[in-house]
């Protein structure tokens, strides 16, 4: 859904090297399997939809008013292909994007392939698996595809701050950035679940033979998201991104960090403060308006505080998104 | 078989077009390796422009075109760039004077974002795909991984209309309005279609390959073949990036 391609920049010839020779095993053990999973006539068609992805990429879901998303892929091909297929296909669209759009460099392409394509493949296709059950019904095939798509893309996305961090070029606090990509990306899976879901049960009903997962009486019948589904999943990624995403976000360094800074920084000085006016007085403002003031409560532990304060504030920003999509709604009936 | 949106310019004629795609891999990617092997506070030496304006420059590519693309795909980097500026201030003594290093890290990471784009562009600009892929087979990237990437790109542009098909006859229906919850269920209808219409259009093609004699490998009308030039041009170009590096 967003363009999280790494570039060669952020990364270190040894660690570019190290995802490259990685990358490179996994896709020559993904080879091996599925050429003896899949017939020699049917190679054809793992290309082509590899192009079948990438059209599907220029199908845009209106999210906000302004802002659309777009399906990923990985989950889908896996469920489709088995994943050693799905993660060559993912693996020749990310080498397309980086040699005729320029999406990504050359030498990161390593480390992209496991991001984007090994991890969701393989993690996801696991997931769903163990969750599907033989013959999944309606409730349990969104189950398995939301927590395939959830693990999956998040797991991927948590990589590139390692990445970058072993690289040592950019000097982001690891916990920072990683709650920024980890947070990002549930909000990413929940829309290419909801995709992802919705193309599944379509190809399941109109060509059923298309793949080989046999499905529930009932995704053929209805075959329809219910706002009920809807909701559980919005409650889910909200409580997560709460809960997680603050968690990781609070003040203290933690040990990847603070060897960083200590490298860097040996006696702790001074430069690292803000002191400008301007942030004095919106610190001031804020702890005189905010109603979870720094994110805890004293009474409760640090760490469970965070948390609560986190998930509460979620909520209270999904209440108030929610409240303005419904003025906007209305607005737009009033003219 | 080329489309305007895609490869535009590696049909030309020049000196560049004219060299054996592997030298060209083999040379970007040496200039990839050293482009990036510098620490973080430090940017590039100067002479490494040189290597992408030659390419693009000899290889008669619109610069105007290589830079609008350099900045369509620069959403990533910006991000990440402004983080370094936010969190990064340690000083770094530039001369006699000191700066945060998170704005020397950025223009580092900027510099060498736009030299490897440009040199990208360079290649892929002036190698058709049919030739980059025969480079790379001769490489011996493995022909699962090559075959794979040809057909990708052989079936793009056919899937490419398609989808402006539907995305058009969507527009005719409901021209962008109607409840979101419509809108998103005909999305996904559009892409199960397009998956449908994507199996038989593969078997339609594939039976039409196969019935022209496609036995897995691809014979190009023009083979490849290594001349004193491209010996000449990877040697010029190790000589000058080992100079421009440590010179």
């Amino acid at each position: 859904m967003l363009a999280m391609h790494m570039g060669n920049e952020l990364l270190s010839p040894a660690v570019a090297v190290v995802c490259l020779l990685l990358a490179g095993m996994v896709l020559m053990f993904a080879s091996w399997r599925a050429k003896r999973q899949i017939d020699p006539m049917k190679v054809p068609l793992m290309g082509v939809l590899g192009a079948f992805v990438f059209a599907a990429q220029m199908i845009n879901f209106p999210i906000l008013p302004g802002a659309s998303g777009h399906l990923g892929g990985g989950v889908l091909l896996a469920v489709l292909l088995g994943p050693h297929a799905a993660t060559l296909v993912m693996a020749s669209i990310l080498i397309i994007q980086c040699l005729i759009f320029q999406d990504g460099g050359l030498l990161s392409l390593g480390a992209n392939i496991i991001n984007l394509g090994v991890i969701p493949c393989y993690l996801g296709y696991a997931l769903f698996r163990a969750l599907a059950g033989p013959i999944p019904t309606m409730r349990r095939l969104y189950v398995a595809i939301f927590v395939a798509s959830l693990f999956g893309m998040v797991a991927g996305a948590a990589l590139v701050p390692v990445q970058v961090w072993f690289s040592g070029i950019l000097t982001i606090p690891f916990s920072k950035f990683l709650a920024l990509m980890v947070g990002l990306h549930i909000l990413v899976a929940l829309g290419e679940a909801f995709i992802t879901f919705a193309v599944i049960v379509f190809v399941s009903r109109v060509r059923p033979q298309a793949f080989d997962l046999p499905i529930a009486d009932a995704v053929y019948r209805q075959g329809v998201l219910s706002y009920r589904a809807i909701a559980a999943s919005l409650l889910v990624v909200a409580l997560l991104l709460g809960g997680v995403v603050s968690l990781t976000a609070s003040t203290a360094p933690d040990a990847l960090e603070s060897r960083t800074t200590i490298a860097e920084n040996p006696d702790n000085s001074v430069v690292r403060e803000n002191t400008s006016p301007m942030m004095e007085k919106v610190t001031r403002l804020q702890e005189q308006t905010a109603p979870l003031p720094d994110y805890s409560w004293d009474s409760l532990g640090q760490w469970l505080g965070t948390s609560t304060s986190g998930i509460i504030g979620t909520l209270l920003t999904l209440l108030a998104v929610w409240q303005i999509g419904r003025f906007l709604r209305l607005k737009r009936r009033s003219i | 078989m080329h489309h305007h949106y895609i490869d535009r310019f590696s049909y030309q004629d020049s000196p560049i077009h004219n060299l054996d795609p592997r030298a060209k891999i083999l040379a970007v990617l040496a200039y990839s390796i050293l482009l990036i092997s510098y620490p973080r506070y430090t940017l590039p030496a100067p002479w490494f422009v040189v290597f992408p304006a030659a390419l693009l420059l000899w290889g008669r590519i619109p610069l105007r075109f290589v830079f609008k693309h350099i900045l369509l795909v620069s959403p990533f980097i910006f991000c990440m760039v402004i983080f370094t500026v936010l969190f990064d201030k340690t000083p770094v003594a530039v001369g006699r004077h000191v700066v945060p290093g998170g704005w020397l890290t950025a223009a580092s990471v900027l510099t060498r974002f736009a030299l490897g784009m440009g040199a990208l562009i360079g290649l892929v600009s002036t190698t058709r795909f049919a030739d980059l892929l025969k480079g790379l087979e001769k490489l011996r990237v493995p022909h699962l991984l090559v075959s794979q990437l040809r057909f990708l790109y052989r079936y793009l542009f056919l899937l490419i209309d398609q989808v402006m098909h539907l995305r058009q006859a969507r527009q005719a229906r409901d021209a962008g309005l109607g409840p979101r919850a419509q809108r998103w269920r005909s999305s996904a209808g559009m892409i199960g279609t397009l998956f449908v219409r994507t199996l038989d259009q593969a078997e339609r093609t594939h039976l039409a390959m196969l019935a022209r004699g496609y036995d897995g490998t691809i014979r190009l009308a023009h083979p490849l073949h290594w001349r004193k030039a491209d010996s000449l041009f990877i040697l010029l170009t190790l000589v000058y990036l080992v100079f421009a590096r440590w010179g």
